[in-house]
């Protein structure tokens, strides 16, 4: 398999599953490649390249997914999102001018949330990162981060007040990240916030945000209002970080304890031979 | 192009202005481009004592431009983790590990940089000091201009500028009378008052100049204002070359598009 191929062959999000009526069609740009997303009067979608070759579909966790190659593997599995009671929010596509790998790699960091999201991921002087674990799942060829905890002021919508938050960040695919944080209103589940990304070209993409929350309080547009917030304060970093592609050579750009998770996922984006939005020498 | 093409490829040697000090206040921090095939991108900051500094304008952590960062005191705070730097470039803190000494090895890339004759200027070379100009000027304005450096000179050598106070502006023909590689000093041809305008370039691209522009000190606030206005007209003349730049009078102030 070439580099190229990881890339190509994987699932991306093209589109949200019910802001799609039928009849309609949309145009979105996959890794330079124009595809025609459209459901038809029976309501069945189908994706279409420029040159008129069907793409493959899959219609998951509110989005519409498709590849401008060939995947080999179902789309990955998020079992938290068939649980009864949660509430499924999608917070729809955001356009940042970074790399798709930079924009996972900063949604596994929890190191700038006093700074980047001040008073309410996190505040001074409650800055320091506690050992956590990390691990390469090679039976299922993922990323994951455990027994990860940050002090929060506001740590999610349905919080009232600062709390040490217990996370967990799984990597199912170079361009998805799921993270699992305490549930304030529910001690002992998790809450599920997914960022799924669509690498437009290699420095500049789309990220949706999906939650699968136990909230049964907030509005709608108020959780929609709160990730936007949040994600909009991390497009203001992403959009300034020098180079925009994400540096794979381990000389490029010093990493510290708190940077296990994103050392990890640079080392397994490496070995995947997933280059696409990669800078692999240093210029 | 440019008679001094070699300096985007090369990038000009010896001091090169960057702001002028009233700009860069104590715990303020800026962006400055310095010319060549790869523009130096630069942040420039001033610590809260005073000193000043320029580094590459990226974190060695995470590739942040640190001119989106804040001054702490003597140190230079990444906006991204909040890591900050020492005057030297020396990583200091590393807040998501408080208790830790960082190693001296995370350094952000540092330059030569210093306050000199209300300018702050940089050098990407060795320290060459009896390179600066000492013209005791009183910062004016910085203003960016889409035009290259030999042609700006040229247009300053031929332009006037406003002399007087009252209603109706005089305008005098000004002459160079200093000339250095970096700045040059206008001299107005008044008797009214020793009237003298400093003007110093950094090079952004072959077509692009930006100007920090000091007056002689001790001018009345309304004869700066001219002047202000005199610069903002300069620039537009100078983009828009073919219309007269010294046709200007107190009748037609209005701001040009």
């Amino acid at each position: 398999m070439t580099t190229s191929d990881v890339a190509r062959n994987d699932w991306y999000p093209v589109a949200i599953d019910n802001l799609l009526t039928n009849g309609q069609s949309e145009v979105v740009v996959l890794m330079q490649e124009e595809l025609t997303i459209s459901r038809g009067n029976d309501g069945v979608i189908k994706v279409t390249a420029q040159d008129g070759r069907p793409c493959p579909v899959a219609i998951n966790y509110g989005h519409v997914w498709s590849s401008i190659g060939q995947p080999d593997h179902a789309l990955f599995d998020i079992p938290e999102a068939h649980e009864d009671g949660r509430r499924m929010v999608d917070c729809g596509p955001v356009r940042v001018k970074a790399s798709p790998l930079r924009v996972v790699e900063n949604f596994l960091d929890i190191a700038h949330f006093p700074f980047v999201h001040t008073d309410i991921l996190g505040a001074e002087p409650h800055t320091e990162v506690e050992p956590y674990k990390v691990e390469i799942r090679d039976t299922v060829d993922e990323v994951w981060a455990t027994r990860v905890r940050f002090f929060q002021p506001q740590a999610a919508k349905s919080a009232e007040e600062g709390q040490m938050t217990d996370y967990m960040y799984r990597v199912p695919a170079p361009c998805t990240s799921i993270l699992y944080k305490t549930c304030p209103p529910r001690p002992g589940s998790w809450d599920v916030i997914a960022l799924f990304v669509r690498p437009i070209s290699e420095d500049l993409c789309d990220a949706y945000a999906w939650m699968a929350l136990y909230d049964e309080t907030s509005k709608q547009s108020d959780l929609v209002q709160f990730q936007q917030m949040i994600f909009l304060q991390d497009r203001s970093i992403l959009e300034n970080q020098i180079p925009r592609l994400l540096p794979l050579d381990p000389k490029m750009e010093v990493p510290t304890r708190a940077d296990t998770t994103s050392i990890a996922y640079r080392r397994w984006l490496k070995r995947k031979g997933m280059t696409y939005g990669a800078q692999l020498v240093a210029r | 192009m440019n008679a001094d093409h070699s300096e985007f490829v090369e990038g000009p040697d010896g001091w090169i202005p960057v702001a002028l000090s009233v700009d860069l206040p104590e715990a303020g921090v800026m962006r400055a481009v310095i010319a060549g095939a790869q523009p130096l991108d630069l942040v420039v900051w001033r610590s809260r004592s005073g000193q000043v500094s320029a580094f590459d304008n990226r974190c060695p952590h995470r590739g942040m431009r640190l001119s989106f960062g804040f001054v702490r005191g003597e140190r230079l705070s990444c906006i991204y983790h909040g890591w900050q730097y020492g005057e030297d470039g020396g990583c200091r803190h590393i807040p998501a590990h408080p208790d830790m000494t960082p190693p001296t090895s995370i350094c952000a890339n540092t330059y030569a940089c210093q306050d000199h004759d209300g300018v702050v200027w940089v050098s990407k070379g060795a320290d060459n000091s009896d390179d600066l100009p000492n013209f005791g000027g009183q910062g004016l304005r910085s203003l960016s201009v889409e035009r290259g450096e030999t042609v700006l000179r040229k247009l300053l050598a031929e332009t006037h500028l406003p002399v007087s106070l009252t209603s109706d502006m005089q305008m005098a023909e000004a002459a160079i009378a200093t000339q250095t590689r970096t700045s040059l000093v206008l001299e107005a041809r008044s008797d009214a008052k020793n009237l003298r305008l400093m003007v110093h370039f950094q090079k952004i691209t072959p077509d692009r100049t930006m100007l920090h522009v000091q007056t002689s000190p001790e001018l009345p606030a309304e004869l700066r204002i001219s002047l202000s206005r005199w610069a903002e007209r300069f620039r537009w003349s100078a983009e828009n070359l073919g219309t007269m730049i010294n046709s200007w009078d107190a009748t037609s102030q209005e701001t040009h598009p």
